[in-house]
């Protein structure tokens, strides 16, 4: 899979681009705040049709214009594919074959794409919040459904908070929701561990790739629900959940908010039998995130049969040479096609060929490489 | 717009009121009545209103009706046993179409949503459980969306009946008839797989 030509209108600060990249690697080199980032952004919104950055629509359109597109054509299973996004300030239009698309789920996973950032390192040392967003994330770029049992989970907890936080809390009205909330959050909680549980040997592979040597990382999730170790049936975890839900019922009334479920569930990721996050060093916590996201590519791949599109920002050097080397080692030999933004592209040590593009103030030209 | 006058501009502003139209396609209607044929914009204003006069709830399901009881509670060839529960009047003409259905309706007029302040006593409950009470009824069928909310209802509706005694059935929900197995939306489909059913 592929993306063949990508043309780009009043995003961000990209007043137009468009460019056709290689099937392998592209480098995009320029300054900071030439529009590196809001490339990658652009192509990011064609996979997931949101913005990584977490961005507002308003945000992503450039001043002086009403509305923002995106294009690309997709070379997948070989079809191709015309996919545009019109991202107007209060809505999204999405196009394929120039044709509206009604349901968004239909689109989920035309174009697998997996970001490096440099807030991934918010995957070992970010708040538990942090943390559940980057796992989610990880879950629903292979399970579609994800996204929709989130979204009824997160129904029924504002609907239970809500209720909390009536002058006289209803308990049978309560108990209506709790059913679903129950229903839901064991969904959730049963589709993180499954995917924890297939994340845990490539985890393990992977880390000890980029030290050449055993030293277990793991990831557990971690929760009043649940028990070390314990793969629970669907049975079992909604009976221990309805009954917590009933057990602090006065406590969450006096809270105003809803104190136990998947809601508040945090991952622990553990180098050795030790918390990453205060044990580990920051060049270890570093190859954790690198594990975490190898891991996910390696497992993104089996299940496609085919590498995603692999989007890097802002690699360099500086940071620490011993995790890029890894990085460079990882990409020599990945097979899919990858964009890689930096500001200088002798930080970008890789012996395959690349195509090469210069940013500046938005715009884009060709280099030779 | 100013140019054509107050008058096309109010019939804009009062289209653009109804659920799915737009400024734009509300400018084309309102069009529509100077140039389409004669005698629409009469019709149209005399049934608008004789549904605005006419039309009221039936005092003992709650659907909209211009007799009072309507013309399913009135029936006399109706099954008394069972009552079908819905969120709103559509879900009756919807349900009606379909010819299975041959006992009566309790209209809900909404589901339960706390966030939007709608509890129990929003909804048209009181007298579902009145007539269970009333009348020889054995079955209570939950027809709500498979919503969080409408999921919620069904289950708030069990619990308060469940000490009545009576019982309390929710319809399946899954695959359509007719409709392809590849064209069905995925949240139909994961549903239809959580409830499949054993065939041998």
């Amino acid at each position: 899979m592929f993306v063949q030509r990508v043309a780009i209108r009043a995003f961000r600060n990209l007043e137009q681009v468009e460019f056709e990249p290689s099937q392998g690697f592209n480098l995009i080199e320029g300054e900071n705040g030439q529009g590196k980032t809001s490339l990658l952004e652009a192509v990011g919104m064609l996979a997931s049709l949101k913005s990584f950055r977490g961005a507002k629509n308003a945000e992503m359109i450039q001043d002086g214009y009403e509305q923002a597109r995106l294009s690309c054509l997709l070379m997948r299973d070989g079809m191709e594919r015309d996919l545009q996004i019109e991202v107007n300030p209060r809505s999204r239009r999405i196009l394929l074959h120039n044709k509206p698309v009604r349901q968004l789920s239909e689109l989920y996973g035309l174009l697998n794409l997996v970001t490096f950032v440099p807030e991934d390192v918010g995957i070992v040392r970010g708040t538990p919040g942090e943390r559940r967003l980057f796992f989610d994330r990880m879950i629903f770029a292979s399970q579609y459904a994800y996204a929709d049992e989130m979204a009824d989970y997160e129904e029924a907890l504002r609907q239970r908070n809500a209720i909390l936080r009536q002058e006289q809390p209803s308990r049978s009205l309560a108990r209506a929701f709790e059913s679903e909330l129950v229903r839901h959050g064991t969904t959730v909680m049963l589709r993180r561990i499954a995917y924890a549980d297939r994340l845990a040997p490539r985890l393990l592979a992977t880390f000890g790739e980029i030290f050449d040597r055993e030293l277990p990382l793991t990831a557990a999730w971690e929760g009043e629900l649940l028990e070390p170790d314990e793969r629970p049936t669907r049975e079992t975890l909604e009976a221990r959940f309805a009954a917590r839900l009933d057990g602090c019922w006065s406590h969450d009334m006096a809270r105003g908010h809803t104190t136990v479920g998947p809601h508040r569930d945090d991952l622990r990721i553990s180098l050795d039998g030790r918390d990453a996050r205060t044990y580990a060093s920051q060049g270890q916590q570093r190859a954790a995130v690198l594990a975490f996201k190898i891991s996910e590519i390696r497992l993104l791949e089996e299940q496609l049969g085919f590498a995603p599109i692999l989007a890097l920002d802002d690699v360099s050097s500086e940071l620490d040479p011993q995790r890029n080397a890894r990085l460079f080692a990882f990409l020599s030999h990945f097979q899919g096609q990858v964009f890689i933004t930096t500001t200088d592209r002798s930080f970008i040590r890789i012996d395959t060929p690349f195509r090469l593009w210069r940013m500046a103030r938005g715009h884009l030209t060709p280099e030779s490489a | 717009m100013s140019q054509a006058g107050d008058a096309i501009g109010a019939l804009v502003t009062q289209l653009s009121r109804l659920p799915g139209i737009g400024e734009r396609t509300a400018t084309r209607l309102a069009f529509f009545f100077l140039s389409g044929p004669p005698d629409l914009p009469e019709a149209l204003a005399e049934a608008l209103i004789r549904v605005k006069t006419k039309v009221r709830r039936c005092s003992c399901c709650g659907n909209v009706t211009e007799a009072d009881p309507c013309r399913i509670c009135a029936s006399t060839t109706r099954d008394r046993s069972m009552i079908c529960v819905v969120e709103g009047p559509s879900d009756v003409v919807a349900l009606e179409r379909t010819g299975e259905f041959r006992g009566t309706y309790h209209v809900l007029n909404g589901l339960l949503r706390p966030l939007d302040g709608v509890g129990p006593d929003a909804l048209n409950l009181a007298s579902l459980v009145r007539r269970i009470g009333t009348e020889p009824i054995t079955e209570v069928v939950v027809a709500t969306n498979p919503s969080v909310e409408g999921e919620a209802t069904a289950v708030y509706i069990r619990n308060i009946l469940g000490v009545v005694g009576v019982k309390v059935s929710r319809i399946a929900s899954g695959i359509p008839i007719g409709g392809e197995l590849e064209y069905a939306d995925r949240a139909t489909l994961g549903r239809a797989l959580t409830g499949r059913q054993t065939m041998s």
